[in-house]
């Protein structure tokens, strides 16, 4: 599940500047990151870093990972930037047309498996970690984790991208199912803190959102917000 | 004699029509009618519900007024099945426009790209055309509120206020009297409106909320709603208009009274 800031071959899309090396400008744009998302009581928690890298240059320090698909279920991408925007675009286009004919809101399990069908059947041309989340008035809030190869699968709690492996210890112990939405921000915005603390494909600031059956509430956590332990004195 | 020219719809008559074209406008001629009316805070379309019958499911969203996509919605009048086959092609074209430009369709840019699709139809490939009618209420930032009408020959026009199907004729002569021109109506009253011109050109004996689908669409907040009215608020509008048909009637009646007082004291 883990990616790193890709070395494959392929055009980077940032044009010629002054801050890349020679050796950057093939390199594809990645979003090396930490991505999460957590179920609470009543819907989920989704949360990431803003960290976009060519390489070692930060392309842009300031992105929003948490992608919207409908009003109710967002996505966090990670892995290549390029390949994500396209799904998540894609995904858009298939659902909306679901939304029009159905007359109602579609499921997050439907968000998911569309999400895996176009990661499982392009796998080998696609470099994608995506975590599906949101409410719907099914099955209330859920998470489903995309990795690499299109698998999907369901869980109560999901972290993605290369910081995701700094902190598979901190989450699994301090998890608790059916937290409040303010505990569920608190985990969440201490762990991706922790992950950029470590993995330097993370970093920026920490976009937050809360997902429930009223909507979407989205938060900003910039310097000094970000939550600090032991060695950030 | 047109009987020659009019089994296919690649040939033009010696008159230079399209016959095939006009039958299928014919076909139209004899579905429930359709009515549109735009007003300075929103659209309207108003259904003239033909299945009434009481073994049918319920529907889920409407029997005949289709979302296209966030800003759009559609009725129909005509074949029902070659409705849904331009309907869900109207929710695709919308939605790879979304998928390139990332931004909603513009409204004439989404009638204009189905009416070439229908134009096809009467051209070549040797198909018949659909036998519907459409009618389009949407918004978009660039003119704001619109109607639109399409029709089989692919031919389309932006309108403040239409109708298609049964009695269309007479309902768009209601709607030219009434209609007033200078932009001022508003939702209410182009409701009461669209109450009236249906209970006169509607044949059946009295207005009732299930005979009739009314959908709005209005901006709230930078966002569209749609809104499929409920029985009950039909039910209100057609409550006015009866009552207010019944103060005409009773003041039409003093005055008969009224001159044949005159009348008789001459």
């Amino acid at each position: 599940m883990a990616t790193s800031g890709m070395m494959t071959s392929g055009f980077s899309p940032v044009m010629a500047n002054p801050g890349m090396s020679f050796q950057e400008r093939s390199v594809e744009v990645s979003t090396g990151t930490t991505i999460m998302a957590t179920e609470f009581d009543g819907g989920v928690i989704i949360g990431a870093d803003s960290r976009t890298t060519t390489g070692a240059y930060i392309a842009n320090r300031v992105t929003d990972k948490l992608t919207k698909v409908t009003d109710y279920i967002y996505c966090c991408r990670s892995g290549s930037a390029a390949d994500t925007q396209a799904i998540a675009d894609i995904v858009k286009y298939h659902i909306n047309f679901q939304r029009m004919e159905m007359g109602e809101e579609p499921l997050v399990k439907t968000v998911a498996y569309i999400f895996k069908q176009l990661c499982y059947d392009y796998r080998d041309q696609l470099t994608a970690g995506i975590i599906v989340a949101g409410w719907d008035k099914r099955d209330g809030g859920q998470v489903y984790s995309i990795p690499i190869s299109g698998m999907v699968q369901r869980m109560p709690f999901c972290t993605g991208g290369s910081g995701s492996t700094y902190i598979y210890g901190f989450v699994d112990s301090q998890f608790k199912p059916n937290q409040s939405k303010e505990d569920s921000l608190q985990f969440v915005s201490k762990a991706v803190s922790l992950a950029i603390n470590r993995d330097g494909s993370s970093g920026g600031i920490i976009r937050l959102a809360a997902i429930s059956k009223d909507g979407v509430e989205r938060f900003t956590l910039t310097g000094d917000q970000l939550p600090k332990f032991y060695e950030d004195s | 004699m047109a009987r020659r020219y009019d089994s296919r719809t690649t040939i033009f008559s010696p008159e230079g029509r399209l016959y095939q074209v006009e039958y299928a406008m014919e076909a139209i001629g004899h579905a429930g009618t359709c009515l549109g009316i735009m007003a300075s805070d929103g659209i309207l379309l108003a259904t003239e519900k033909r299945n009434t019958n009481k073994l049918l499911d319920e529907v889920s969203y409407s029997e005949k007024i289709y979302r296209l996509y966030d800003d759009m919605a559609c009725s129909v009048a005509g074949i029902t099945a070659d409705a849904n086959v331009l309907t869900n092609e109207l929710r695709l074209i919308a939605q790879r426009y979304i998928l390139q430009y990332q931004e909603s369709i513009p409204c004439e840019q989404l009638v204009s790209t189905l009416c070439d699709v229908k134009q096809a139809y009467t051209q070549f490939g040797g198909k018949r055309p659909f036998g519907v009618s459409i009618l389009y209420m949407g918004w978009d930032k660039h003119y704001g509120f619109q109607l639109y009408q399409s029709d089989p020959s692919g031919n389309y026009g932006g309108w403040k206020a239409t109708c298609i199907g049964n009695n269309s004729a007479n309902a768009i002569s209601l709607l030219k009297q009434e209609y007033k021109d200078d932009n001022t109506i508003n939702l209410s009253a182009a409701l009461d409106l669209s109450i009236k011109v249906l209970a006169k050109t509607l044949d059946m004996t009295k207005l009732t909320p299930d005979k009739v689908e009314i959908a709005t669409l209005t901006r709230e907040n930078n966002k569209t709603v749609m809104r499929i009215l409920k029985d009950s608020e039909v039910e209100v509008h057609i409550k006015k208009y009866e009552e207010e048909e019944a103060r005409l009637e009773a003041e039409k009646k003093k005055e008969a009274d009224k001159k044949k007082a005159e009348k008789s004291d001459k």
